[in-house]
């Protein structure tokens, strides 16, 4: 994970940093380009170059196999006009608030429970936590499927404690199946986030509580003046992985809904694939999807500024 | 406020998060061993014995194969990823050269693309070479994915851990690659170590890529051999149930062994120069 | 890493290197691959030169040395279907000496997301299943992909096996993509697929219901008394798609008449008939009166079928290639939804998949010989013998499906599909219409049947989409 938080030096700009003892004597710094260019080459070849040809065939008008057709910005145009399009993007904003927001207000109330505390165990807990994190999403689509299913296990569980009034066919019900496919994500992210945050708050030294105290903090003060603070660095992490996670989330829509009910669940990701493969249309699933890098890029951007400024 | 009870709170606290975590996977292994051919999705934990739909739906599902499929894919990319990230890391890390930073953002970049908005220029391109339908079609773009971030996680640890020593190495006369190979591989371990078990993660369970660059092949990986089930005219949960523990079984295998020294790779890894 | 693709950098047309600036490595493969990327577009559209060779020398080979023939299916997931396939397979292997079949399964939506990029590379099968409609078998014919089969079909009489209304649904198409219907023969379907209403005739005759309704005012008389007697009585499930789709097709059938619906899927005209309103308020009033499964929103088609076929609720829309076992197979019944005239019958009912030879296949004249085979009589009794639906029809369905001892839905799929060929009007499934049609109804349908929007605001979400491609279209053809 430490590597996202090279990430978000990256993208704040630190890269500059050059080492100030990076050039031994005698060793030509330029031999650094030995090392990386495997790296390059294989990014670059099957990475970076598709995404810019990705980027080109977003000015066309293509089906896949017929003659290319030139419509410059007429794709991008298309994004804003179609209210389906645009109401994907609203939907993948929703969604950060279950992947992100939710599993850091869990993540931060439980560690802020046990952060005076040495508990024992923690690597069978850390391990068991992240298990949702490893299974692959095609799996977790198909299990979530079955647990919110009409007559499945949620829904038999909250009629057998009498709560009928609650119960209903989560996916699909117009206003609930995006906050169930939302809790989804929450399920994913929690363990993580609370294994990252058990992580950082046991490097915080037990003195700084101690001072707390001293001072006479109560829990809440403890948690703001020395819990929060010594966790920025794993939160600002929690934030790029879990928003990122957010707005390219595709296998678990593509498996869970497809989209529906209606168009209530619709993500670009998901009409990306859709207008890609279902209907055909090459270019204008191209412009979704570099759209939906800049917003990717946009939001970690805004994630590692407000972090710094927090800083 | 005493101490105790506050590790009563930590711990409640803990199991209750752990359960809500495990609870659905627990739920599914027992649907999996519950009767094929029912239409209903309720799991009967008195009759979850049917250990035969295991052999069913491998057998069914082609998992011989795809299983095979999967392991040869993800390990070639876990193996070769991380020889690449390593040295390419150390090259942005230690290393002064021009227009390190800017090749260093294209890097970043990597890990934002979504795959999907790039898959049919992808699949073009590797065919007009001759890549699609074959492993390389799938490596290869995997590889690239994965070095984008290994080479972020490499150059983290060394940033952070690694330049005192690297002086001193350069001072007592080592060149370049012996200070590489000889001081910072072996440091460098549970680093290493935690970016092959993402790797291996991401990559097993990687659904997209291996669909399209696969699709003119009989090739076929093991969440493929899952969706199969999926798509199915009439959903057999128990046997939908049973490929889907057998698809994740790899992954919590090798996530569960090597975690002692994942941990202590991301723990390393977080510490705070 | 022998197949390196620095060979096609060489070719490509522009090669950009900025000398100036050591990195130029990492820039410079990046141009070229992009170069090479921008050639790869082109490189498709010139590859029938070696198919033709191929075809050329398939005949001899056949004949004589040991060929593979490779076939790819998009039946992935149907057992008795591929059980099927395989005695087939070992028969046609049979009669023609030499020849091996490396048949290939794939799943239907696997199958159809990828056949675009797979038959426009030069690795393709010789004989491959293939989606009817503009947005899939439109596509690939306009784009040169495929071999028309008009010689075999004329030399073979596959019109005397099926009726040239059902070769023309399932396969015909202009050259250039843009008409439906008409046209060269690019596909053939060998199985029958059409869509009909499951009954519970069981459950109807506890209910004092005596027979399959005739008329929609029958069907929803039927509907109520199954209310009042606590049965649910449309087992209906809209997350897939396709059940609201037929159910709109068969309703407005009632409505009008078949040759509308015919109409409309071929895109006579750009407008959309204003009967589709009328339909509209149908599906909602239905939805809203709780006829349909509860939480049908979130269960597919199958799901309901199968809840159905347990003995859930009085009727349900489903394929004939849905049918199922049961152990009281005696208890149900496969219908055509009750149009309302006693003299016209008419279904939604064309083939299943229907088979295809790629332009670039290596055994083309094998590859007609395949299909000519499994839409030909001794497939037929195989497949009745495997509960499946023969697309071509003998008129000894009858006999083969008693000495099989098929009953209830297995025996009406067989019997009706034969009985709709030979004497009643075959439908295109209505999707077919554009592309992107099937995610449009699929998705608007419901919406309008949970009251989401008006069934004004259904109807002109439809027209849009339809009128967009139909102009589109005709502006182009």
């Amino acid at each position: 994970m430490t590597s996202l938080t090279a990430r978000i030096k990256a993208a704040g700009g630190r890269v500059n940093d050059a080492p100030s003892g990076g050039r031994a004597p005698g060793e030509p710094s330029r031999i650094g380009y030995l090392y990386i260019l495997p790296a390059v080459i294989i990014y670059g070849l099957f990475v970076f170059a598709p995404f810019l040809h990705s980027i080109y065939l977003s000015l066309f008008d293509w089906d896949g196999v017929s003659p290319m057709e030139f419509v410059g910005l007429k794709n991008y145009g298309a994004i804003w006009t179609n209210p389906i399009f645009r109401s994907a993007f609203v939907h993948s904003l929703e969604l950060v608030f279950f992947y992100t927001v939710l599993p850091l207000a869990i993540g931060l109330v439980l560690v802020s429970a046990i952060q005076r505390t040495r508990v024992r165990g923690t690597a069978f807990f850390r391990t068991a936590l992240f298990i949702p994190y490893v299974i692959a999403p095609t799996v977790i689509a198909v299990i979530w499927r079955w647990i919110l299913a009409p007559k499945g296990p949620l829904n038999s569980a909250l009629d057998a404690v009498g709560l009928e009034a609650i119960s209903r066919p989560w996916l699909g019900d117009f206003t609930f199946a995006l906050p169930s496919v939302g809790m989804v994500g929450t399920w994913v992210m929690f363990g993580l986030v609370l294994a990252l945050l058990l992580a950082g708050v046991q490097k915080i030294p037990q003195e700084r509580y101690e001072a707390a105290r001293v001072d006479g903090a109560g829990r809440w003060m403890e948690f703001r003046a020395v819990t929060l603070p010594g966790l920025r660095y794993e939160i600002t992490v929690v934030l790029v992985l879990t928003v990122t996670s957010a707005l390219r989330n595709f296998d678990i829509i593509y498996v869970m809904t497809s989209g529906g009910p209606g168009y209530a669940t619709v993500v670009p990701s998901y009409l990306v694939y859709q207008q890609a493969f279902k209907v055909g249309a090459v270019g204008a699933a191209a412009a979704m999807g570099a759209v939906l890098v800049i917003l990717t890029i946009v939001v970690n951007l805004l994630v590692a500024r407000g972090s710094r400024g927090a800083s | 406020m005493t101490g105790r009870s506050d590790r009563y709170w930590g711990y409640g606290l803990l199991v209750i998060a752990t359960i809500v975590a495990l609870a659905p996977v627990v739920g599914v292994l027992i649907l999996s061993l519950g009767e094929s051919g029912r239409v209903g999705a309720q799991i009967d934990l008195a009759n979850a014995n049917n250990w035969g739909n295991f052999a069913e739906v491998w057998s069914k599902g082609g998992f011989s194969s795809s299983m095979m499929t999967s392991a040869v894919i993800t390990i070639t990319v876990v193996l070769v990823s991380v020889c690449l990230s390593v040295p390419a890391g150390y090259g942005f890390a230690l290393m002064s050269f021009k227009g390190r930073s800017w090749i260093f953002y294209l890097f970043v970049l990597g890990i934002l693309i979504p795959i999907e908005a790039m898959i049919i220029p992808l699949y073009f391109d590797l065919r007009s070479v001759n890549l699609a339908n074959s492993y390389l079609g799938v490596i290869l773009p995997e590889i690239g994915f994965s070095v984008a971030f290994g080479v972020f996680w490499m150059r983290a640890y060394f940033i952070q851990s690694a330049r005192s020593l690297v002086e001193a190495a350069w001072l007592d006369g080592a060149n370049s690659w012996q200070t590489l190979t000889r001081i910072l591989v072996p440091l460098a371990r549970p680093q290493m170590l935690t970016l092959s078990v993402l790797f291996f993660v991401w990559n097993w369970n990687d659904f997209l890529l291996p669909l399209i660059m696969l699709s003119g092949s009989d090739l076929q990986t093991a969440p493929m051999s899952l969706v199969f089930f999926v798509g199915q005219r009439s959903t057999d949960y128990a046997y939908l149930a049973a490929a889907a523990i057998i698809t994740i079984t790899p992954v919590i295998i090798v996530f569960v062994a090597l975690q002692k020294s994942f941990t202590r790779g991301l723990l390393a890894g977080a510490v705070k120069e | 890493m022998s197949d390196h693709p620095e060979n096609s950098w060489r070719n490509g047309p522009g090669r950009h290197r900025r000398t100036h600036w050591f990195a130029a490595p990492a820039i410079g493969i990046v141009a070229l691959a992009l170069a090479a990327c921008g050639s790869s577009t082109s490189s498709s559209s010139s590859a029938s030169a070696p198919a033709t060779e191929a075809a050329a020398s398939a005949p001899a080979s056949a004949a004589a040395e040991p060929t593979t023939l490779w076939v790819q299916s998009g039946n992935g997931g149907s057992d008795a279907v591929l059980k099927a396939y395989e005695e087939i397979n070992a028969a046609f292997e049979a009669a023609n000496p030499g020849v091996s079949i490396k048949f290939e399964v794939k799943g239907f939506t696997d199958l159809v997301d990828t056949l675009k990029l797979q038959l426009s590379g030069d690795d393709v099968p010789d004989v491959t299943q293939v989606n009817q409609g503009y947005g899939s078998l439109g596509q690939l014919v306009g784009a040169g992909l495929l071999t028309p089969l008009d010689d075999a079909a004329t030399a073979q009489d596959w019109a005397g096996r099926q009726g040239e209304s059902l070769l023309a649904v399932n396969g015909r198409f202009s050259p250039d993509g843009k008409t439906m219907g008409s046209g060269d023969l690019y596909a053939v379907a060998d199985r029958g697929a059409w869509v009909g209403l499951f009954m519970n005739v069981a459950k109807a005759a506890e209910l004092g219901i005596s027979g399959p309704p005739t008329t929609v005012d029958e069907l929803v008389a039927q509907m109520e008394t199954a209310k009042a007697g606590g049965v649910t009585p449309f087992m209906f499930g809209a997350s897939d798609g396709g059940e609201q789709i037929w159910l709109m097709a068969d309703l407005l059938m009632a409505d009008t008449s078949p040759q509308v619906l015919t109409d409309v899927i071929n895109g006579t005209s750009k407008q959309l008939p204003p009967e589709m309103l009328d339909v509209a308020n149908t599906m909602q009033d239905w939805a809203e009166a709780g006829y349909f499964t509860e939480g049908w929103a979130a269960l597919t088609s199958t799901d309901v079928l199968g809840m159905f076929a347990e003995g859930d609720g009085l009727f349900s829309l489903n394929g004939s290639w849905n049918v199922f076992q049961s152990d009281t197979p005696e208890n149900f019944r496969l219908v055509p939804f009750p149009l309302g005239s006693a003299t016209e019958l008419a279904a939604i009912a064309t083939g299943d998949l229907p088979w295809a030879v790629p332009s670039k296949a290596k055994n083309p004249d094998l590859a007609k010989k395949y299909i000519d085979f499994i839409t030909g009589p001794e497939a037929s009794t195989i497949w009745i013998k495997n509960g499946q639906v023969p697309a071509s029809v003998s008129g000894n369905e009858a006999q083969e499906v008693e000495a099989n001892g098929l009953v209830g839905v297995s025996a009406d799929a067989i019997l009706q599909w034969a009985n709709l060929v030979t004497n009643g009007t075959t439908e295109p499934f209505p999707d077919w219409a554009t592309p992107t049609w099937y995610d449009t109804i699929a998705k608007s349908s419901t919406a309008l049947m949970a009251g989401e929007i008006t069934p004004q605001e259904f109807v002109d979400a439809l027209q849009a989409d339809y009128g967009a491609f139909t102009a589109e279209r005709k502006a182009s053809s």
